[in-house]
């Protein structure tokens, strides 16, 4: 199973870039990307087992959190975003290859959690990394497409990716959708969760969203700077995620 | 059901389906479907040419009224705009006889049009009704507004009653036409500055609906640009101008707000695109104006479009901040020759699915055309099968019901059998020229009539 979904994640991140050069191939991203989901969903039921055990793994969180990523991808099909999966897939591909890799090194422990609020709170942080994840998949395409607008030099992305104003306002929303989850899972943690997440670092990430918040909508940040920003912050929640159940 | 039948095959079946008959009988078989078009269009006919043969509407009603005068006419469709003029003609009419009805309408002697014309007939006339319904034979590459003409055309010959036997071919050209919209990149992004600007605005702000304009200047380009922009559901258009009363007057035209230049500085501010295109000598938006006008607001999308020469806006606004963009004249240019590359780029795949239209509309009629020979040879087949096993069963009286139908059964299925072959060659044979003979030849061989009607019920 664990094969066929990295086949699949495989396959449908190289289609999906081979697609914004020849759209017919969009056909076959869409089929690797069912093949290594399908794939994936059977893995989780049967082999990690439900909540108990992929929310207080590291590989099991992860894998939760690339099936979410490809459930956005399936979302984003049915909008007027579809141009998503080509950056998107790359990404939850990288993000399931480096797990796999450091499961291969690192066999995945179990960790402690005791309690509902435990569990709450790492769903709840899990929701909040996607979040950043996917805003800084639109960060990444914002920088993509001003670099061609700016150099005058219009190519695949001027013609590809969504208006400049819609990313933005993409990647601000999940940012904001992201740290509105994130608030949620401190308050559960401070709650007195007996807890895989230490407040203390979840509250560093606290920190991080607040202040990329803060820039954008106190400091009226916009554009690339923004996109850097968020794309910096998106790093770090995503670091958090591969290190601190470990 | 079969009134008659001779083992020699002399006598025919007679409910009209097939007979056995001669060369007279042959002679009735329907002739392949002939498609021409003649006309005259933008690739080879200057402007002072095409006007002098063009149509209006109701020109083309009294050509539609007058089209019995074509002898030999199966269907007329005239399309008329202001690039091209041609006739799409069904049935065996001469082209003699077409030119000398274009004549008789425009009164206008051939030949002053007859070195710029074009003739095309059969697949090759298919080819470039599709090619024009595309847009590929177009003036402007890919341009949508000819599908809507060709769509019109037809209908109007339609209201009428002239579509004729050309109606498939008008079903195939516009089926062509809008996947040639719909599967390729050919009609999209612009290829003129007008389009050019809104179409970067959308690429930087999005829709530019309950957006604010500012088009600086209302002369030509002006005007252009404007009108483009107030097709596109703005809060509020400004129309800027050193002349207040040629701000004014284009500005009610298009319901928009009319300024005086001085003004400019007062609403920049609001604009998300600003358009300038005066003839002034010095810059009229200067970036003192606009970080006065932006304070506290650098950090919003705006687009600024400087189509003058020289330039009216100073270059130093596209470094105030990284979502203000800033795009001269040449900018725009390199914008739509990159998109008129990509149109050219688009214009092998709509070549591509126009082969397989006219492919899948020569089969259509090439089956159409083989049809009643297949029918015929089937009809004479089950004639001849119901004949013989109404003899047979004659001098077997002994048969069960059911052996009888077991031995009508097993002669069905040789009959069935042994005519696919042929009918599966003669339906390839339909769409080559080179094979129409062979067709004929099976109608002699067989001595096969027209036949129309459904198989005798067994």
């Amino acid at each position: 199973m664990v094969a066929l979904a990295s086949a699949g994640y495989g396959g449908a991140a190289l289609f999906s870039v081979v697609q914004l050069y020849r759209p017919r191939w969009e056909v076959w991203a869409l089929v690797s990307a069912g093949l290594g989901w399908v794939s994936e969903t059977l893995w989780l039921f049967t082999h990690v087992g439900l909540a108990m055990v992929f929310l207080t793994t590291r590989n099991g969180t992860v894998a939760v959190a690339v099936w979410t990523l490809v459930a956005f991808f399936w979302l984003a099909q049915r909008s007027s975003l579809k141009s998503l999966g080509s950056f998107l897939l790359p990404v939850t591909f990288a993000l399931w290859g480096i797990d796999r890799v450091l499961t291969f090194i690192f066999p995945p422990l179990m960790l402690f959690a005791a309690g509902w609020r435990a569990h709450v709170t790492w769903a709840l942080v899990l929701a909040s990394v996607v979040s950043f994840v996917v805003s800084a998949v639109f960060a990444i395409m914002y920088v993509e497409k001003e670099r061609e607008l700016k150099k005058r030099r219009v190519r695949l992305f001027y013609y590809r990716l969504p208006a400049l104003a819609v990313l933005d306002r993409a990647m601000g929303r999940l940012a904001a959708i992201g740290f509105a989850i994130m608030t949620a899972a401190l308050v559960v943690a401070l709650s007195g969760a007996a807890t895989i997440v230490h407040p203390w670092r979840l509250g560093v990430l606290w920190a991080l969203g607040a202040g990329v918040l803060t820039v954008r909508y106190h400091g009226r940040w916009r554009g690339p700077r923004m996109a850097s920003l968020t794309m910096l912050a998106s790093l770090v929640i995503v670091a958090y995620l591969f290190g601190a159940p470990a | 059901m079969v009134d008659d039948v001779e083992a020699s095959g002399n006598l025919g079946y007679h409910e009209g389906k097939w007979r056995i008959a001669g060369d007279e009988a042959i002679s009735e078989v329907k002739a392949a479907l002939k498609i021409q078009v003649v006309g005259i269009n933008h690739r080879d006919a200057p402007l002072m040419v095409r006007e002098r043969v063009a149509l209006t509407p109701d020109q083309i009603e009294r050509a539609y009224a007058r089209r019995q005068q074509m002898a030999g006419q199966e269907g007329l469709v005239i399309l008329s705009t202001c690039n091209r003029t041609e006739f799409y003609v069904a049935g065996d009419v001469p082209l003699d006889a077409i030119l000398a009805f274009w004549e008789s309408l425009v009164l206008v002697p051939r030949e002053e049009f007859i070195n710029a014309l074009f003739w095309a007939e059969g697949p090759e006339a298919a080819d470039h009704a599709m090619r024009v319904a595309a847009g590929i034979d177009s003036m402007v590459l890919g341009e949508t507004q000819i599908l809507g003409q060709v769509k019109t055309a037809y209908q109007m010959a339609q209201a009428v009653g002239a579509v004729g036997r050309l109606h498939r071919l008008f079903h195939y050209a516009l089926r062509a036409g809008k996947r040639a919209h719909h599967e390729t990149e050919i009609g999209r992004n612009a290829l003129s500055v007008g389009h050019a600007v809104i179409e970067l605005a959308k690429k930087v702000l999005g829709s530019l609906e309950r957006k604010t304009a500012l088009v600086i200047g209302a002369g030509e380009m002006g005007q252009l640009v404007a009108r483009h922009l107030n097709t596109q559901s703005l809060a509020r258009l400004y129309i800027a101008n050193r002349s207040l009363a040629r701000s004014e007057s284009l500005a009610r035209e298009l319901g928009a707000q009319p300024l005086a230049l001085p003004e400019v500085p007062t609403v920049i501010g609001q604009a998300d695109v600003v358009v300038s295109c005066t003839t002034a000598p010095g810059m009229v938006v200067t970036r003192e104006m606009v970080q006065s006008a932006l304070e506290g607001h650098l950090n919003e999308f705006r687009f600024f479009f400087d189509l003058a020469v020289p330039r009216d806006i100073d270059p130093a606004i596209g470094r105030l901040s990284a979502t203000i963009f800033l795009y001269d004249v040449d900018d725009v240019m390199r914008v739509v020759d990159a998109n008129r590359a990509k149109r050219e780029r688009a214009v092998a795949a709509v070549e591509q699915l126009i082969v397989e239209e006219v492919q899948a509309f020569q089969e259509e009629m090439g089956a159409s055309e083989v049809a009643p020979v297949i029918r015929s040879l089937r009809n004479k087949a089950e004639a001849i099968r119901q004949a013989e096993l109404k003899k047979a069963f004659s001098r077997l009286p002994s048969l069960t019901e059911e052996e009888r139908a077991v031995v009508a059964a097993t002669t069905r299925l040789m009959m069935n059998k042994w005519l696919n072959d042929p009918m599966v060659a003669m339906r390839r044979w339909s769409i080559d020229d080179q094979k129409q003979p062979y067709i004929q030849a099976v109608r002699e061989l067989f001595r096969l009539g027209d036949d129309s009607e459904p198989a005798p019920v067994e």
